[in-house]
């Protein structure tokens, strides 16, 4: 692009337009900063159904409005003819994605992650190793929480080669799966029935869906996987441990023995 | 009761009415109060629960609300004997027949409407005997002694099911004893009470559908008959104006060419409390205002009230109703659910109904004290309070916990 080229593209740019475009740009960044702010805030007010949906918008708000700016502040430095576009925005992107290829790649899939709704606020997602609750979908990179509370920046880009597992995908459901390994010499309905109970019995499930216990053979134990949703996703791991607890002290007060504990008794004998 | 309520075929209902639970007409809103009323709930949703007050700022400030004592004069609560003639009535070709097809009556009442209280009555007047609930260490510990003693050869009355059960594995053993003797036909006949939020967990403890009646809902026209049926004739004529505009809101005994649609209060009222009458009416009281030296200020003296234009009182905007804190708000709704479900429950029994602690579960009692929530009874059962009922039920179905079947949607 030689000089001549240059100043046919480009407008010139005097101090007036500076303060616009600064402008705007601090206009929409205190937008956005309100947006991440006040939508959350009201989201943790509201029930379930309502929460996620209010914050799974929040990333799309924060698009529309840097597209908004972007529209806005391209004609301020850029002479707004197609072929003059077709120059500055190649030649941007030329640039980028020599210089930031990475980078880049994830704001890009970060803009398909919130067109797709791969993920969502609110949303528990398995990426790779990561399991946790997405509390935040940036530009760049998806911020998750996992159940030690740790916070893990997962970029965008990870969606293109990594299988992704979105348990609850945008609702409140979320199937818990509780295991129980009995050793194999038992009454395997009454087992059944019991851990039925155990569900029924707790105050975190959710009565929409149906409680399910499903039962298999493995060659040291009969293993029962005891199905049910709790009434908010974010109460998985409260349900489970719920679950567990009063499973087991249901399990041992009837006479049943664990598996381990039937393994180790043999391996003593 | 008023002449003019004559003229509209609704009123040739009976003021208390059992019917089937499937025939009972939530009252409804018409768009102006919707709308209002969805405000509210915003309102609510948003609101800081330190800041709550439970009279309304915006009423004049020279009225104050009724003493307890001031409310009983002008607008007592009702009695059960009403309810339990309507009971009766509802039931008197059952108890009349030798061989019912149903070997037991299910009875389902809303909180604080006094169902049980009803039953028990009626068990006196119909000689039946009357079946406690076993002892809780029994339900705790899964067992059914409980039924070996049933007065199968007469008819016998368990006026609260809802304190047979408790949410434990071991705890719903007892009642599924009891749905299966029942069904065998085993127990004799007799008449079960139960609580409605109790009845909508117990018919996923025991999924077999059973036909069960209800105090059917109390809408506009009933509420009406109902508040003229409880002013006594020392109050009357009772005048009540509405605080911030002035404008009358009813007038007892009405005049003749009035219906209850003149009163667009008691329609929002029946709608908001779905047509529960002890919500209603707790509403109704708890809104009631006198001016200084007014009538129900001269009623406590026992003074004349003749002159109709002292019995006036002001009926002050619906106050801010209790919130659910929002710190530790999935544990409270934890607690306040388990006190529905259980139709209250002893603060001793709480911990082995939810996963914390002893301690932990005072805590969270205590929180729902202070907020207005819950708190215990005479018998020192912890309950949801009338006060905080209508935002408990609004929050519990928001995130769809079980809910009773006056409080699904629709």
């Amino acid at each position: 692009m030689n000089e001549n080229t240059a100043s046919q593209i480009f407008k010139k740019i005097d101090s007036g337009t500076i303060v616009e475009i600064a402008a705007i740009l601090i206009a929409v960044t205190l937008l956005i900063l309100l947006l991440q702010k006040a939508l959350p805030w009201i989201a943790n007010r509201l029930p379930g159904k309502q929460r996620l949906f209010l914050l799974a918008t929040v990333p799309l708000l924060r698009l529309a409005l840097i597209l908004i700016a972007f529209l806005i502040v391209i004609p301020l430095l850029v002479e707004p003819s197609f072929q003059n576009m077709i120059a500055f925005l190649g030649t941007v992107g030329v640039a980028l994605g020599f210089a930031l290829k990475d980078y880049v790649g994830s704001l890009i899939a970060g803009v398909v992650s919130i067109g797709e709704q791969t993920y969502r606020n609110g949303d528990w997602v398995q990426i790779g190793d990561v399991y946790g609750e997405v509390r935040h979908v940036g530009m760049r990179t998806v911020s998750i929480v996992t159940p030690e509370d740790d916070r893990v920046l997962v970029p965008h880009n990870q969606l293109w080669n990594v299988p992704i597992s979105n348990a609850n995908n945008g609702s409140a459901r979320l199937q818990c799966v509780t295991d129980f390994y009995l050793a194999p010499e038992h009454d395997a309905a009454r087992a059944r029935a019991l851990l039925e109970d155990v569900a029924l019995t707790s105050p975190y499930l959710f009565f929409g869906t149906p409680i399910a216990v499903i039962v298999a053979e493995t060659p040291w134990s009969t293993h029962y996987r005891l199905k049910a949703y709790p009434v908010d996703s974010a109460m998985q791991f409260r349900f489970r441990s719920d679950l567990t607890v009063r499973g087991k002290t249901a399990l041992r007060s009837e006479g049943f023995r664990f598996a381990n504990a039937m393994f180790a008794t043999n391996s003593g004998q | 009761m008023a002449a003019s309520t004559d003229s509209n075929p609704q009123d040739e209902r009976p003021l208390w009415q059992f019917d089937l639970l499937e025939n009972y007409q939530r009252p409804t809103l018409p768009a102006s109060g919707a709308m209002a009323n969805a405000w509210h709930s915003v309102r609510q949703l948003f609101r800081v629960p330190e800041k709550q007050t439970i009279v309304s700022t915006t009423e004049a400030p020279d009225l104050h609300a009724l003493t307890a004592r001031q409310a009983d004069q002008v607008m007592p609560l009702p009695e059960s004997a009403p309810q339990v003639k309507a009971l009766h009535t509802a039931l008197a070709d059952w108890l009349g027949e030798q061989s019912p097809g149903l070997s037991a009556q299910f009875i389902i009442g809303q909180p604080g409407n006094g169902t049980d209280q009803a039953l028990e009555i009626l068990a006196g007047h119909l000689g039946g005997t009357l079946v406690s609930p076993p002892p809780v260490r029994e339900i705790l510990a899964g067992d059914g002694r409980w039924l070996d003693d049933w007065p199968t050869d007469s008819l016998w009355i368990l006026p609260n099911l809802e304190a047979c059960f408790l949410r434990t594995v071991q705890g719903i053993a007892p009642i599924r004893h009891f749905f299966d003797h029942l069904s065998s036909g085993r127990l004799g006949k007799g008449i079960i009470g139960c609580d409605s939020w109790a009845w909508a967990y117990l018919q996923k403890v025991w999924p077999v559908p059973v036909p069960a009646l209800a105090l059917q809902a109390f809408d506009a026209h009933r509420l009406y008959r109902l508040l003229d049926s409880l002013a006594p004739a020392a109050a009357r004529p009772l005048n009540i104006h509405h605080a911030i505009s002035g404008k009358p809101v009813m007038v007892v005994p009405g005049a003749a060419g009035q219906s209850p649609h003149d009163y667009p209060e008691l329609t929002s009222m029946a709608a908001q409390s779905r047509g529960n009458p002890a919500q209603a009416l707790y509403h109704w009281r708890s809104r009631l205002r006198t001016a200084p030296e007014s009538s129900a200020d001269k009623a406590t003296t026992e003074d004349e009230c003749s002159s109709p234009d002292s019995n006036t009182l002001w009926l002050a905007a619906t106050p801010d109703e209790p919130v659910v804190p929002l710190s530790s708000r999935e544990e409270l709704l934890l607690v306040l659910h388990t006190l529905l479900l259980h139709g209250g429950v002893d603060a001793a029994l709480v911990p082995e109904l939810l996963p914390f602690a002893d301690t932990h579960c005072q805590w969270l009692l205590a929180c729902l004290h202070q907020a207005g929530l819950a708190g215990p009874d005479k018998n020192g059962k912890w309950r949801v309070s009338q006060a905080g009922y209508q935002s408990v039920c609004q929050i519990l179905r928001g995130h769809q916990y079980l809910l009773d079947y006056f409080q699904r949607a629709g």
